[in-house]
C-alpha cells in the first residue's frame, strides 16, 4: 500500500511540474518526451537546446528528442527573454536580485541558473543584462533516498551534524528534501529549512518552517534567534563566512544538516573553509542511476584528514 | 398635452446629446488620471515592496478602469480593447509605456518611470482642462439648443 501511496506522490510531483514559462515551440517539444527522466535543459542563444536525459546529452526537436546536432530546435535569444519574462511574472525588476547571485525559480521549485552580461557599479553587480544562457535543472523528488542516513539518526537516537557532499548534479538537493520530509513525518520538531534559491518549494509539513531567499547571513543570525528551531537544514556551504555560521549554530545546540560541493572527503577537508570537527557524518553522493545515490557514509572517527 | 410631452422630450434630448459627448473628454480624463496614479504606485512598488506587476494590477485601487483593462489585455496577449476616445498618439504612447513595463531591472524601471512620468502628468493635466472647457461647453450649448428649440415649438 505504502508503495502506491509513494509511486501516486511521485507521479503527481511529476505532472503538477509546469514548463508553461516556456515559449509554444519549447513546451510542445518537451510534452513529447518523459520528464521523468529529464535531468537539466540548457538553453544557448543560436545554438540548439540541449537536455541531460536519462543520463545522455541529447538535443531536442520538434518531436522530442535527437542525437544530432543540426536537428536540434535552435534557442533564439527571444526565447530566453519570454522565458525570464514568464518565470518573473511578467516583473524582471522584482527578481533582480536573484538574477545578480545567478539565478531564477520558478514556483514550482525548478532553478534556473543564468549567464550573460554583468552591469557593475561601485563593484556590485547591480543586475545581469544581454543574458544568453539558461540552465534549467529540473528537481526530482526520488522518495526514500534518504532512508540510509535517516536509518542511522534513528540508530543513534539523536540528529547527527551532517554534511552531504557530492559534484553538482549528483542530488544534494533531492537528498536533502526527502530528509525533510522524513524528519517531519517522524515527529522530530521544529525543522527550519533554510532556501536561498527557492527549491524546496514542494517541501513542507507541519513542524517544518522554511525562510526563502534569503543569505546564510540572515538566516542563522536572525531567523535562527527568531524561530528557534533543534534542527536546520541548509544546501551548499560555499564561503568560510557560511561555515562559521554553522559553527556557531552548533555551539548554541542547534543540529545542523547541510551539503557542500566536492568530489570526495578529501577535497571537502582540503577546503580552506573546511572546519574539522564540526560534522559528526559525511555522506558522499554519486552519479549511478537516479539522483541522490548515496556511494559512501563517514563518521566523524573514521574520517582521515588528507 | 402632446406638445408638452415633445417640448419634454426636445429638452431632454438635446441635454442628453450634449452629456454623450462631453463624456469622451471625462473618459479621456480618467484614463490619464489612472495612467497616472497607476505610475505612481508602479514607482513606490520598485522602491519598497515590489511586488510582480499581475500583484499590483490586482491590487490596484480602480481595478475595472479602462486603462488596467487595456494593460491586462496587453500582457495577456489579448486582442487590444479599442477605446473611441483614445486618439492614435494616446495608443502610441500606452503602447510605448508598456512594451517596456516590467521587462527590465529595477534601476532601468525606475529611470523609465521618471522619462513618463512628466509626459503623463502634461497628458493628465490637458486632459482635464480639456475636461472643464469642453463639459461646461456642451452642458451650456445642449442647454440652450434645447431652449431655442422649445421656444421655437411653442
Amino acid at each position: 500500500m505504502e508503495f502506491f501511496v509513494i509511486i501516486l506522490y511521485f507521479v503527481t510531483y511529476i505532472l503538477l511540474m509546469n514548463f508553461d514559462f516556456f515559449p509554444a515551440k519549447i513546451f510542445n517539444a518537451i510534452s513529447c518526451i518523459d520528464v521523468d527522466k529529464l535531468y537539466n535543459i540548457r538553453l544557448r542563444v543560436n545554438e540548439p537546446i540541449n537536455l541531460r536525459y536519462n543520463n545522455q546529452m541529447l538535443f531536442l526537436n520538434e518531436l522530442g528528442l535527437t542525437k544530432e546536432y543540426s536537428k536540434g530546435i535552435t534557442c533564439l535569444h527571444k526565447d530566453i527573454e519570454e522565458v525570464i519574462y514568464n518565470v518573473t511574472d511578467k516583473s524582471i525588476y522584482a527578481f533582480n536580485s536573484n538574477i545578480v547571485n545567478g539565478f531564477l525559480t520558478t514556483k514550482d521549485g525548478i532553478r534556473i541558473g543564468v549567464a550573460g552580461e554583468c552591469v557593475f557599479s561601485d563593484e556590485k553587480v547591480m543586475t545581469i543584462k544581454n543574458i544568453s544562457s539558461l540552465n534549467i535543472r529540473i528537481p526530482h523528488l526520488v522518495p526514500n533516498c534518504s532512508e540510509r542516513i535517516f536509518d542511522i539518526l534513528i540508530r543513534e537516537k539523536k540528529i547527527l551534524n551532517t554534511l552531504i557532499i557530492s559534484p553538482p548534479g549528483y542530488g544534494k538537493t533531492t537528498l536533502l528534501k526527502d530528509l525533510v520530509l522524513k524528519l517531519n513525518d517522524s515527529n522530530y520538531e521544529d525543522i527550519l529549512v533554510i532556501d536561498e534559491r527557492g527549491e524546496f518549494s514542494s517541501v513542507c509539513g507541519r513542524h517544518v518552517d522554511t525562510i526563502k531567499f534569503c543569505n546564510k547571513l540572515y538566516a542563522f543570525n536572525i531567523a535562527l534567534r527568531s524561530m528557534s528551531p533543534k534542527i536546520v537544514i541548509t544546501d551548499e556551504l560555499c564561503s568560510c563566512d557560511d561555515w562559521l555560521y554553522v559553527k556557531n549554530a552548533i555551539n548554541s545546540g542547534v543540529k545542523i544538516i547541510a551539503s557542500a560541493h566536492a568530489g570526495t572527503l578529501n577535497e571537502i577537508t582540503n577546503k580552506s573553509e573546511y572546519i574539522n570537527g564540526l560534522f559528526d557524518l559525511y555522506v558522499v553522493l554519486n552519479d549511478y542511476g537516479r539522483p541522490g545515490c548515496i556511494k559512501d557514509i563517514v563518521f566523524k572517527d573514521e574520517l582521515k584528514l588528507g | 398635452m402632446g406638445k408638452t410631452i415633445v417640448v419634454i422630450l426636445t429638452f431632454g434630448l438635446s441635454i442628453l446629446i450634449s452629456y454623450l459627448l462631453s463624456l469622451k473628454h471625462v473618459k479621456l480624463h480618467n484614463f490619464y488620471l489612472d495612467f497616472f496614479t497607476f505610475n505612481n504606485c508602479y514607482e513606490n512598488q520598485l522602491s519598497y515592496s515590489k511586488n510582480t506587476l499581475p500583484s499590483i494590477i490586482e491590487k490596484f485601487n480602480n481595478r475595472d478602469s479602462d486603462f488596467i483593462e487595456l494593460l491586462r489585455r496587453y500582457m495577456d496577449n489579448r486582442e487590444v480593447l479599442n477605446l473611441s476616445y483614445l486618439k492614435d498618439e494616446d495608443y502610441l504612447l500606452f503602447n510605448e509605456y508598456v512594451s517596456t513595463l516590467g521587462k527590465t531591472d529595477e534601476y532601468s524601471q525606475k529611470q523609465f518611470i521618471q522619462n513618463y512620468k512628466g509626459i503623463i502628468s502634461k497628458n493628465l493635466e490637458n486632459s482635464e482642462v480639456s475636461k472643464k472647457r469642453y463639459c461646461a461647453l456642451y452642458i451650456k450649448l445642449g442647454f440652450f439648443i434645447g431652449l431655442t428649440l422649445v421656444i421655437l415649438i411653442l
